[in-house]
């Protein structure tokens, strides 16, 4: 899972992926950097020092050890700036489309036309309509398509 | 043997006059609480020593020196909840903390006959083990608490990662551990360099010779060090499984300023 905030381990980049797997090789942990578009110079970075996108692609790359099956993104580009918010979201369709599903949480219905394959609306815990990223609204009951307009429940 | 008698006790009541003075002159608003408590220090040491006057007229059971030690468990326990009521189960876990450290260390000095067993020796030990240990305990407590709720970002993250609970706790908990036992580390280190601790000055006040003063201070320490130790560590294994649920996820923590 990778947060809203970064949440770096105290430590190097390279700490940081051990965490997930204590026996990780130098050799796997480049590949797993390079997954997330980081060059292998980050191993020895400080974690807690890298900007806020670095953060989160670290993240990813420390999930990315366990080899899920799943992925949750819960409004990673939150706390990014566009430009980083951009790489992240070609990150999450990269990871996509090499076969790990990613569930990816936002609030950006924009963000959610760029990146979904599927959507669900979930309205107060439940979800409420599950559709095809292009027209959301299309078959959805009147709740649904009030709430994705912006109008109170 | 020294003794100064109710005469001497009264003149060093002198004593706690410069603390009146010192309040008055400067305003600090304190001499009513000087005062009172030099009023409830006198009251409870001439409880305690009433008591123990009688607990060692030859013949008493020992047993009744076993009660006082459980007694002082418990008030102890109760202590430690009292300073730290944000961390959940902390009397339960205080009386156990205690109980054990009680077992183990009295164990260790009465079995090995490193002291004779008997009530002048029993009470005064426990009561420096117990006594020493206490700020130890509500500290790893408090920190464990602090550290968790304040991390709380991290060890989500750790869990999921996939780790259990214990694994995702165990910097924290190390964490804590340290900070409450390397004061008492510091304190060994520095016992007899600057000030004359308690166990030995009493022992040579009552015209013991310095050198049985000191291996008595010694054992003291290392009573109180092995103790420290085990309260700490049963306060931080139990704090950490009750603030994780049975499914690994970290519980819901109130500040200190909300209480439980």
């Amino acid at each position: 899972m990778v947060f809203q905030r970064p949440t770096p381990f105290p430590g190097t980049v390279r700490d940081n992926l051990q965490v997930a797997e204590p026996a990780l090789t130098d050799a796997h942990a480049v590949a797993v950097l390079q997954q997330v578009g980081l060059e292998a110079a980050f191993l020895d970075r400080t974690a807690t020092e890298l900007s806020g996108g670095e953060g989160q692609r670290v993240c990813l790359a420390r999930t990315l050890v366990t080899e899920p099956e799943v992925i949750l993104m819960d409004e990673v580009t939150s706390s990014v700036d566009p430009a980083q918010r951009s790489g992240l979201e070609e990150l999450a369709r990269l990871l996509a489309t090499s076969g790990v599903a990613v569930l990816w949480v936002t609030h950006d219905l924009a963000q959610m036309r760029r990146v979904a394959d599927h959507v669900l609306v979930v309205i107060e815990g439940r979800i409420a309509h599950v559709s095809h990223p292009i027209d959301v609204d299309a078959n959805a009951p009147a709740s649904v398509r009030a709430f994705l307009a912006g109008e109170a429940p | 043997m020294t003794s100064i008698g109710w005469s001497g006790f009264a003149l060093s009541l002198l004593l706690v006059l410069v603390a009146v003075v010192v309040s008055l002159w400067k305003q600090l608003g304190l001499e009513r609480s000087i005062l009172w408590a030099a009023i409830r220090a006198a009251a409870q040491l001439f409880a305690i020593g009433l008591l123990l006057q009688v607990l060692l007229r030859p013949g008493v059971s020992i047993l009744w020196a076993w009660l006082w030690v459980v007694v002082m468990v418990v008030v102890a326990s109760f202590t430690v909840r009292q300073r730290a009521p944000e961390v959940p189960g902390l009397l339960q876990l205080a009386l156990i903390a205690f109980g054990c450290s009680a077992v183990l260390t009295l164990g260790v000095l009465f079995g090995l006959g490193v002291f004779q067993l008997n009530v002048r020796t029993l009470i005064p030990l426990a009561g420096l083990m117990i006594g020493n240990s206490l700020a130890a305990t509500v500290l790893v407590g408090r920190r464990l608490v602090d550290e968790l709720r304040d991390k709380r970002d991290e060890v989500e993250a750790r869990l999921a990662l996939g780790q259990p609970a214990h694994v995702a706790a165990k910097p924290y908990v190390r964490g804590a551990l340290r900070t409450a036992l390397i004061p008492q580390i510091e304190t060994t280190k520095a016992v007899g360099l600057v000030v004359l601790p308690g166990a030995m000055t009493g022992l040579i006040l009552a015209g013991v010779s310095p050198l049985n003063a000191v291996l008595v201070q010694a054992a003291v320490m290392y009573l109180v060090l092995g103790s420290v130790a085990t309260t700490t560590t049963v306060i931080a294994l139990g704090v950490q499984r009750r603030l994780f649920t049975t499914d690994h996820r970290l519980r819901h923590l109130t500040s200190a300023r909300s209480g439980r």
